[in-house]
């Protein structure tokens, strides 16, 4: 039973990482850049929603929307600012330009809230309740569904409208996308915001649990780049799996060790799926 | 353009004779120190073409068997360097052979990885003191053979000036006989065409592993400058990321490649991050008291007066992001410009 209750909670905690690494994804597998402030979005969110709540007293998962639009525009600006102007210029170039933001928005933070951890009281999914002999954290469950039925949406978007098709189109050759008369430009906006939304209802989702400190966000950002690898750099459903998949390597690592190693496990997985599959489990060639 | 790079050197080494003062000094050796480490990542980087943000494994290597060795027997790096090489050469074999058949972002991403798995197991083991980490015992030595044969200078930062700065000019010399050698020639092959190189007959498994333990040689030897200035070492700043990254950093800010950029960069930023650091971050404990009240006022002097810190890693962050969006081929490129 207990080996039930583990791989249970593996799997919801697997839901946020699928819902952080699509978001990852979605920016590498339409522009090729690796973006290493993906996690800072969240923390970001995480603040505003305890602001949120503390000031408005407005229900952080009920702010999710608030936060998801919120962070569409600070990845729509960051891409203006920032991002396009990467397109042309080295791996190294851009890797620095978002390790920079990380660095930037983490000590962003330190400056304005410091590094004393938050965390939102009570809420409507607060309590422990069982199922079948299984526990189950209000909050966390309620974070796990909250990040299926987000990433289910994006899934929608992108496969079921144009524009995510446009998007598809563009992340598959820019160039040819381009004669086809697609707005690269607008559709490589189009995907920083959407990534920048969909990790910000990660945020929201996981303010409600989770102390919310400036470095929150790498602890998951950074697992969330082995679920990239696992999944095919580039490929959203592939992220969306591999997310599942560390969410249950970390908990079962971590529940056969110690919790201060379960990300250890993540990250040799992700050495050993680039030697031994280098485009990933379900990657394509 | 000789003339330059001769009065740097000389002016470093009468600096510390004119500037006596402790903590002039040791601004400067903090900015010897890490224009060594961008060298030495250069050789790997800017000479084979390969991006490293994982260079903190060998300065924790080096500064960890430093501490061990100094607190467990009382031998200072000056006896236990080779063991310090040793080790880096067989964590840089290690390393490389796996991860060197990768290309572009994957091998960024595993040296990445890399250091992080290794961050966390540095933190929780015990032998090395876990996320404590180790402290050098303090040594009164008896004379100035006793001073050396402990590596411990209480009076004088005078002894680790010129350490580093020996250090520093020894890296500088290997670099530039590299790059002008026939292995240069073959790490800027690899650099460049690795598939021509190969396709013409170059082992680069090779020499990128030539590359990487030369690199992770020098950067050892940094480590155990550190702990035997610092006296203590700890994980984050050592064996983390973060170190690594501004390593890497240091290194590109001049410019990936060049003889002096690694200089130019730790020149500029180790200064610059130290005396934000002082004058903001010092002040900070007391700051803090005065930000009880809520409201506008009381929140614009909790920010003036340094908000919660780190106001030296803000501007480092954005410097990064500033010249990577405006400079990607670093600030030697605007001297460049203008021949």
């Amino acid at each position: 039973m207990i080996y039930a209750q583990v791989l249970v909670d593996g799997l919801i905690v697997g839901l946020m990482f699928a819902l952080v690494a699509m978001g990852l994804s979605l920016i590498y597998g339409v522009m090729n850049i690796v973006n290493f402030a993906h996690g800072e979005f969240m923390m970001l969110s995480m603040y505003l929603c305890y602001f949120l709540w503390t000031g408005l007293g407005l229900d952080p998962i009920a702010a999710a929307p608030v936060a998801a639009i919120a962070m569409f525009c600070l990845g729509l600006l960051l891409y203006r600012w920032i991002a396009r102007h990467l397109l042309g210029a080295s791996m190294v170039a851009q890797m620095f330009a978002t390790f920079g933001l990380l660095i930037f928005f983490q000590a962003f933070a330190n400056f304005l809230w410091k590094a004393d951890a938050r965390t939102i009281g009570d809420n409507w999914a607060t309590g422990i309740f069982t199922v079948g002999g299984l526990y189950f954290n209000g909050p966390e469950l309620a974070a796990g569904a909250g990040a299926l039925l987000t990433a289910l949406a994006l899934f929608w978007f992108l496969n079921r409208t144009e524009t995510g098709l446009c998007l598809q189109a563009t992340a598959e050759d820019a160039q040819v996308a381009s004669l086809m008369g697609i707005n690269t430009d607008r559709m490589y906006a189009l995907a920083w915001g959407l990534s920048a939304a969909t990790v910000g209802v990660a945020g929201a989702l996981a303010s409600t649990y989770l102390a919310i400190t400036p470095l929150v966000g790498a602890n998951w950002a950074l697992p969330a780049f082995v679920a990239v690898a696992i999944g095919g750099f580039g490929s959203i459903s592939g992220a969306f799996w591999g997310g599942l998949i560390i969410g249950l390597v970390q908990t079962v690592g971590g529940f056969l060790t110690s919790p201060s190693y379960k990300l250890l496990f993540v990250y040799v997985l992700f050495l050993i799926v680039v030697l031994v599959r280098p485009h990933g489990l379900m990657g394509k060639r | 353009m000789k003339a330059l790079p001769a009065a740097f050197l000389v002016a470093l080494a009468i600096y510390p004779l004119i500037f006596q003062m402790p903590f002039p000094q040791h601004v400067v050796i903090m900015a010897l120190l890490f224009a060594t480490l961008g060298t030495a990542w250069n050789i790997l980087g800017g000479l084979a073409g390969q991006v490293s943000f994982g260079h903190a494994l060998y300065f924790g290597i080096g500064a960890y068997t430093a501490a061990w060795f100094y607190k467990s027997f009382a031998l200072s790096a000056l006896v236990t360097w080779p063991v310090a090489l040793v080790l880096s050469t067989v964590a840089a074999i290690v390393v490389g052979v796996p991860t060197f058949r990768l290309r572009g972002h994957y091998f960024v991403l595993a040296s990445v990885f890399i250091m992080q798995a290794v961050y966390i197991v540095v933190s929780n083991w015990g032998a090395l003191g876990a996320a404590i980490g180790l402290e050098l015992p303090v040594h009164r030595p008896s004379g100035a053979l006793d001073a050396l044969w402990h590596l411990q200078f209480h009076m004088s930062k005078l002894p680790f000036y010129y350490g580093v700065l020996v250090l520093f000019i020894a890296t500088l010399a290997v670099f530039e006989w590299i790059r002008r050698s026939r292995l240069g020639l073959l790490f800027a092959a690899l650099r460049e065409e690795e598939d021509a190189a190969r396709s013409v007959g170059v082992d680069t498994m090779r020499y990128k592993l030539l590359a990487l333990i030369a690199s992770a040689a020098f950067t050892t030897l940094c480590g155990m400058f550190y702990a035997q200035y610092v006296l203590y070492v700890e994980p984050v700043s050592t064996t983390s990321l973060t170190i690594s990254v501004e390593i890497a950093f240091i290194a590109i800010f001049g410019g990936v490649g060049t003889l002096w950029g690694p200089t130019l960069g730790a020149f500029v930023i180790i200064p610059v991050t130290e005396l934000l650091r002082a004058t903001l971050s010092g002040q900070i404990g007391l700051g803090l008291s005065g930000a009880q009240g809520t409201g506008v006022m009381a929140t614009l002097k909790y920010l003036a007066a340094g908000g919660g810190g780190q106001v030296d890693i803000l501007l480092y962050g954005l410097m990064i992001v500033l010249i990577a969006r405006y400079q990607p081929r670093g600030v030697l490129g605007f001297f460049r410009k203008l021949d």
